[in-house]
């Protein structure tokens, strides 16, 4: 994998998105990336839509997306193809998902700025892989 | 244009088969009655061909018998013997029978029927000639009887007299010269009779100079003799020589009128019958050659008739089982390649020949429904596909959030914060109650899917009462207005618990996705009857489904409230299945302020 270019756009490295429906994993996942870096800010969105509402009011585009797919209103993989049509996406796209299919594997990483792939719960390594790849200042 | 197999296939094969045929069919019976109708025109002309045949033989005879009668005649005239007589009586009844008998049919032609009057009339004059002739010979004989005969003997007893006188005066010199008229007068009659059989002239000279020279003797021996008995005697037979010759005379006039009479005018009659008889002989030959040619033209043309005739059933035959080969072979070879697409999976395949109405007809609609069951059976897999899916999915998840949520609150009760324990425990049980629910509802899923239910009478107000009761225990039911319109008063004969879940299922969505910002929140429930059908219409003014999401609202693990999700996604599949169990269909229509749902179900489904 290949370091991430010097950005042009604006993003704050400190705010990280969760996109989950599931009040347990939002909380599970902010709870890991908080006792990783406790500096950084965690969001949170229940579905596609509120994620992309979120992102459209936001100045700077979060460091990192954590995204789940099976969701009830608009899905990750809806949100990742409207998402693919703005001009500037958060640098660091991840799924976190229970779905071990490939299916879903193969449709998420089809986006290009879709970095990783992750199974449910998240854990510190994973954080550590992100960061080693992408966000090591 | 007339589709010929779109004809074909609405028989049997067997009848199309049939049908294929009958212009063979037409085709051999054309050729029989053709055939009958020739060998009639055959058997009339060959009856007409051995007629003429017989005819031209009656002519013939005819003929033969007009040449015989003649030869007859002829004898007859020159030897007038009474036998002779009997047999032309016998010829020409003969010869009138055969005119009798031929009489009718020269009348069919013209020139054959003009020919035979002339010939019948002919033989009528020479008929009634020869009775003529017949009458002039008796006439010679009664004059050589009456006549001739007294006179010769009157002749000769004067004559032996003289010589007797002549002698017993011992006048032997003149008795010598009667003697001399004696042998002449024999000699003359001898001359008459050889005209009886030969009337040749040459005797009748002879006669008439023997005659002079005995007048001439006579006198002079008269002049001689002075005895006056005697001299009177002579001059008596010189008067008697005169008398003879007047008579011979007569008989040589009248000999030469029949001569004339049989030797020219009937022998020219019968010339003319035997001339007219060949000539008709000629004509009928000459008939009886063209029915011959007709006949032979007529094989001909049949003989080319026929071959055509032949030629043409032949391609018929041929025309209609290649059709019937093409309309029967085409849509089963069609049919082949479509189940063998359908059997590799292919199931939008257009099946051909449905609308057939023969077997290949019944094959298709089985195929039909083969093809209907594949695309129930891939549309079932791609259902089981998606329901292991989201089951495997929405099963572990909680179950993994749990797990972790749990080791997350070890940790915090060991660290001291007590806060986020009591957090991770609360998520953990709200995890675990989705779970149930879920859990609950594929149960439900699988129980209402296999369920094997007859139909019954239902009471469907009382029914829309006790699901509205059982759903009362519901958090938020007191907030909602519950309005009745319930118009339906038909017999309604269908599958209960089917109703009943979508009832239960539409009304408790309706009270879960209330929309707590409006101030009246209502559910209406309206039954009413259309046209054989039961309408169940429920009403809210709850969160609705949003616009984009609403094409999508029955399939299977759909949820539209992610804040608001407490539902497992299988409800409205369920509705929809139980819909189209009960033959009927389920529509959503977005009201702007809320949801319509409208159940639409014959009010009687067979049993």
């Amino acid at each position: 994998m290949t370091k991430l270019a010097p950005e042009k756009r604006t993003m704050d490295i400190s705010v990280s998105l969760i996109v989950d429906d599931n009040e347990a994993d939002q909380f599970l996942t902010k709870l890991v990336i908080e006792e990783f870096n406790p500096n950084i800010e965690v969001i949170s969105a229940y579905d596609g839509q509120e994620a992309l509402d979120l992102l459209s009011t936001m100045d700077n585009q979060p460091g990192i997306i954590f995204l789940d797919i099976n969701m009830p209103g608009m899905n990750g993989l809806e949100f990742l193809e409207e998402y693919s049509r703005w001009e500037h996406q958060a640098p660091v796209i991840a799924m976190l998902t229970t779905s071990e299919q490939t299916k879903d594997r193969q449709n998420s990483m089809s986006y290009g700025f879709v970095r990783n792939y992750f199974t449910k719960p998240l854990g510190k390594e994973d954080l550590e892989i992100i960061c080693a790849n992408y966000l090591n200042p | 244009m007339f589709n010929i197999f779109g004809f074909f296939s609405r028989f049997p094969i067997f009848t199309q088969i049939l049908i294929g045929f009958c212009p063979v069919f037409f085709a051999l019976v054309f050729l029989a009655v053709a055939n009958n109708n020739n060998l009639n025109f055959f058997v009339e002309n060959f009856s007409d061909f051995s007629q003429f045949n017989e005819k031209r033989l009656a002519f013939q005879e005819i003929e033969k018998d007009t040449v015989e009668l003649q030869r007859n005649i002829l004898v007859y005239s020159y030897i007038g013997y009474t036998g002779v007589l009997k047999n032309i009586d016998f010829i020409q009844q003969n010869l009138e029978a055969k005119f009798d008998s031929i009489s009718p049919w020269t009348q069919q032609d013209e020139k054959i029927a003009s020919r035979f009057k002339r010939m019948h009339k002919h033989y009528i004059d020479y008929k009634s000639g020869f009775k003529e002739a017949v009458k002039v010979r008796s006439l010679l004989a009664e004059l050589k009887k009456d006549k001739i005969k007294p006179i010769s003997l009157q002749a000769v007893e004067l004559l032996n007299s003289v010589i007797s006188n002549l002698e017993k005066n011992q006048n032997y010199q003149f008795a010598f010269a009667a003697g001399n008229l004696k042998d002449a007068f024999f000699q003359a009659e001898m001359n008459i009779r050889s005209f009886e059989i030969s009337p040749d002239s040459l005797f009748i000279k002879e006669t008439y100079s023997l005659i002079d020279t005995m007048q001439n003797n006579a006198s002079e021996l008269s002049i001689k003799i002075e005895d006056r008995s005697t001299n009177k005697k002579i001059d008596e037979f010189i008067r008697l020589l005169t008398d003879f010759r007047f008579e011979i005379t007569k008989i040589t006039n009248i000999n030469r009128v029949y001569l004339h009479l049989v030797n020219v005018v009937l022998a020219g009659k019968a010339a003319e019958i035997s001339k007219l008889s060949s000539e008709i002989g000629v004509l009928v030959s000459q008939k009886s050659a063209d029915i011959t040619y007709d006949i032979s033209t007529q094989i001909f043309q049949s003989a080319k008739y026929y071959a055509l005739l032949s030629i043409t059933a032949g391609i018929l035959a041929m025309i209609g089982a290649w059709l019937i080969a093409i309309s029967i072979s085409k849509p089963v070879r069609s049919m082949a390649k479509t189940l063998s697409l359908l059997a590799k999976g292919e199931p939008d395949t257009t099946i051909p020949g449905l609308t057939r109405k023969d077997e290949v007809g019944e094959m298709a609609k089985a195929a039909n429904e083969f093809k209907n069951m594949a695309v129930r059976l891939e549309q079932q897999t791609v259902e089981l596909e998606e329901f292991s899916y989201r089951t495997s999915h929405d099963l572990r998840s909680p179950l993994v959030s749990s797990i972790a949520l749990l080791k997350t609150a070890k940790k915090a009760f060991a660290e001291g914060n007590e806060q986020n324990g009591q957090v991770s425990l609360q998520l953990v049980q709200s995890s675990l109650e989705k779970l149930e629910n879920l859990v609950k509802d594929i149960l439900e899923l699988t129980r209402t899917k296999n369920a094997q239910e007859e139909p019954q009478t239902i009471d469907i107000n009382a029914l829309i009462n006790e699901c509205v009761q059982q759903l009362s225990y519901l958090s938020d039911f007191n907030a909602i207005d519950m309005q009745y319109d319930l118009q339906f008063d038909q017999p309604l004969f269908t599958k209960k618990s089917r109703v009943k879940l979508v009832i239960e299922n539409l009304i408790s969505n309706s009270v879960k996705y209330y929309d707590n910002q409006k101030t009246h929140s209502y559910i209406k429930i309206s039954t009413f009857y259309n046209n054989g059908t039961f309408n169940l219409v429920i009403e809210d003014n709850s969160l609705g489904i949003p616009k984009h999401q609403q094409n999508k609202i029955f399939l299977m693990f759909k949820r539209f409230h992610p804040k608001t999700a407490f539902g497992s996604g299988l409800g409205l599949y369920m509705i929809k299945k139980s819909a189209e169990i009960l033959e009927g269909s389920i529509v959503y229509q977005d009201t702007g302020g809320g949801s319509k749902f409208t159940l639409t179900i014959p009010t009687q489904i067979p049993l």
